[in-house]
């Protein structure tokens, strides 16, 4: 990479990582797996940086970036997870404090691709037509992906009211 | 509220939660599995040959955790109030105090009796009646409130009587204790802020009943010609406390301007203040960081009273993130500005939300977070 190219990069990359960790975040759920998306993401907008520079909008060139790693990791790591058993050590770093939030959990619950259309109509407030742009699917898959999504919450918020009550 | 909406605002409130870490180094992992697997057995003769012929030779590199950011949980040393009590390099200053700001080691605070004292270090010296600190409505005295350089060089203030029973703007320069008056015509003028240079910012509105409100902004330095601050454009002034001025004009936007000796320097945009144009409230100002990189508003945190995150502006890139409180607590911005350290942390003020005491926190915006400092 050329030494402006590079500069430029870096630059950027500053720039959007309190963004991109936070939007990693909201997909993984876990901190060391939102850090490792997020690098992931940025390593892989550096490989192809002249072409993330010249788009229209490089943020949402690098967000097409994120989520896609991030479904194809899920993939990935639903095959790993069922040979990895054991339970790792307990960690001796300082843990970050634990988020709050009502419905949090259960948006932790939704599938992968579910999980990323939310965070990509309801987060980035993004029209339906960019979501399935984004994720290389059509229209009426993002309609139906939301609508099951949405109906899983409101389904485990009114469970949750049920008991409470 | 809907669905939709409950969803979208939990995502918004569970990223503004999440402690970003410090941007890791971008390290390429190969992924050349087809070699890998090739290899591997030979590999794993080797490594394993190497290990038992260099075991107790070499240790292996140790693996490097991920960097995390320790904020510093020490009583602060810089001059802060605690309650009505000042403390100053550690020490106690006699007497109930109700606001402080200062700069390096100078000090500006209103005692009890609403005189306003300022020192380096533990020496006072007092200036004598004063109204609130922070804003600009300056009643119920009607003199103008003390205003601090940056650095603490020199403090402005509305000294004994003027014209019509306005006060006269003074110049103090607090290495020599030497106070200069300024030109009667700026009596009726708001210091809107003081450099370490000397160098005044008032302002004043033509037309009071004017709204929205227009100001007209003044430069002026002891032995110099006033300046009229065309540039601004009839921008409101919002205090700062630190490097640079900020700026509210009336739609709103704020921004970052550094002035030096006559002229503006540079003018950022650094984003919109959900709070409304009006900077004639009495709470704290805005603040840049000493190293000028942030800017805090804590009013930004919009409507609550005791928020649990507020945000931070870049300066030079206008971005805006979020500071947490310590888990349990909440701002209290109300309360006092928050003092910015040397090292660009910043001591506020922080309430639990059951037992309703409040506590020191020591806040790193570039980490985004707050602990808790120890109590002296």
């Amino acid at each position: 990479m050329p030494v402006d190219a590079d500069a430029d990069f870096s630059a950027y990359a500053a720039e959007a990582w309190p963004g991109l960790y936070r939007r990693a975040f909201l997909l993984c759920g876990q901190h060391a797996d939102a850090e490792d998306l997020a690098q992931q993401t940025l390593i892989r907008a550096r490989r192809h940086w002249a072409k993330v520079a010249r788009a229209a909008s490089p943020d949402a060139y690098v967000t097409r970036i994120l989520t896609n790693v991030f479904l194809s990791s899920r993939q990935r790591a639903r095959v790993t997870r069922e040979v990895l058993r054991a339970a790792p050590e307990a960690s001796t770093e300082p843990q970050p404090s634990p988020i709050h939030g009502d419905l949090w959990p259960y948006l932790l619950d939704l599938a992968p691709r579910q999980r990323a259309v939310v965070v990509l109509r309801f987060y980035e407030d993004l029209a339906e037509r960019e979501v399935a742009e984004m994720l290389g699917i059509s229209v009426g898959t993002v309609k139906s992906t939301t609508h099951k999504a949405l109906a899983h919450l409101r389904a485990a918020l009114g469970s949750r009211e049920g008991e409470l009550a | 509220m809907s669905i939709e909406e409950l969803v979208r605002a939990e995502l918004r409130s569970v990223a503004d939660q999440v402690v970003v870490p410090s941007l890791p180094p971008l390290v390429e992992r190969r992924r050349t599995w087809p070699v890998i697997v090739a290899a591997a057995a030979v590999t794993a003769l080797v490594i394993a040959g190497l290990a038992w012929a260099l075991r107790g030779r070499a240790e292996p590199p140790p693996v490097e955790p991920p960097k995390r950011v320790q904020i510093d949980r020490s009583a602060p040393t810089i001059p802060w109030l605690d309650g009505e009590t000042l403390y100053v390099g550690g020490e106690q200053i006699p007497g109930r105090w109700t606001e402080m700001v200062s700069g390096g080691e100078t000090w500006v605070a209103r005692r009890h009796d609403l005189h306003a004292v300022w020192g380096r270090g533990t020496e006072q010296h007092d200036l004598g009646k004063v109204g609130w600190f922070f804003g600009r409505t300056v009643e119920p005295m009607g003199m103008s409130a003390p205003f601090l350089s940056p650095g603490g060089r020199y403090l402005a203030y509305g000294g004994d009587q003027g014209n019509e029973g306005v006060s006269r703007l003074r110049l103090l320069d607090t290495q020599t204790g030497r106070s200069t008056a300024l030109p009667a015509r700026f009596d009726k003028h708001d210091i809107d802020a003081v450099t370490d240079a000397g160098l005044l910012v008032t302002s004043v509105a033509p037309d009071p009943d004017a709204r929205p409100e227009v100001r007209e902004h003044y430069l002026l330095g002891v032995g110099q010609e006033p300046v009229r601050l065309e540039a601004l454009g009839g921008m409101l002034l919002s205090r700062t406390g630190a490097p640079g001025l900020m700026l509210r004009d009336s739609g709103g936007v704020v921004w970052a301007v550094d002035v030096v000796g006559d002229h503006i320097r540079r003018a950022v945009e650094v984003g919109p203040s959900p709070v409304g144009t009006e900077a004639s409230d009495a709470r704290p100002p805005a603040s840049l960081s000493p190293d000028r990189k942030w800017l805090l508003d804590l009013r930004w945190a919009g409507e609550q009273e005791e928020p649990s995150t507020v945000s931070v502006t870049s300066v030079d890139t206008g971005r805006t993130t979020s500071v947490e409180a310590p888990k349990g607590w909440a701002f209290a911005p109300r309360l006092a500005p928050g003092f910015w350290e040397p090292a660009g942390t910043l001591i506020t003020w922080v309430v639990e939300g059951e037992s309703r005491g409040y506590r020191l926190a020591r806040c790193a915006p570039a980490v985004g977070a707050c602990v808790l400092v120890e109590e002296s």
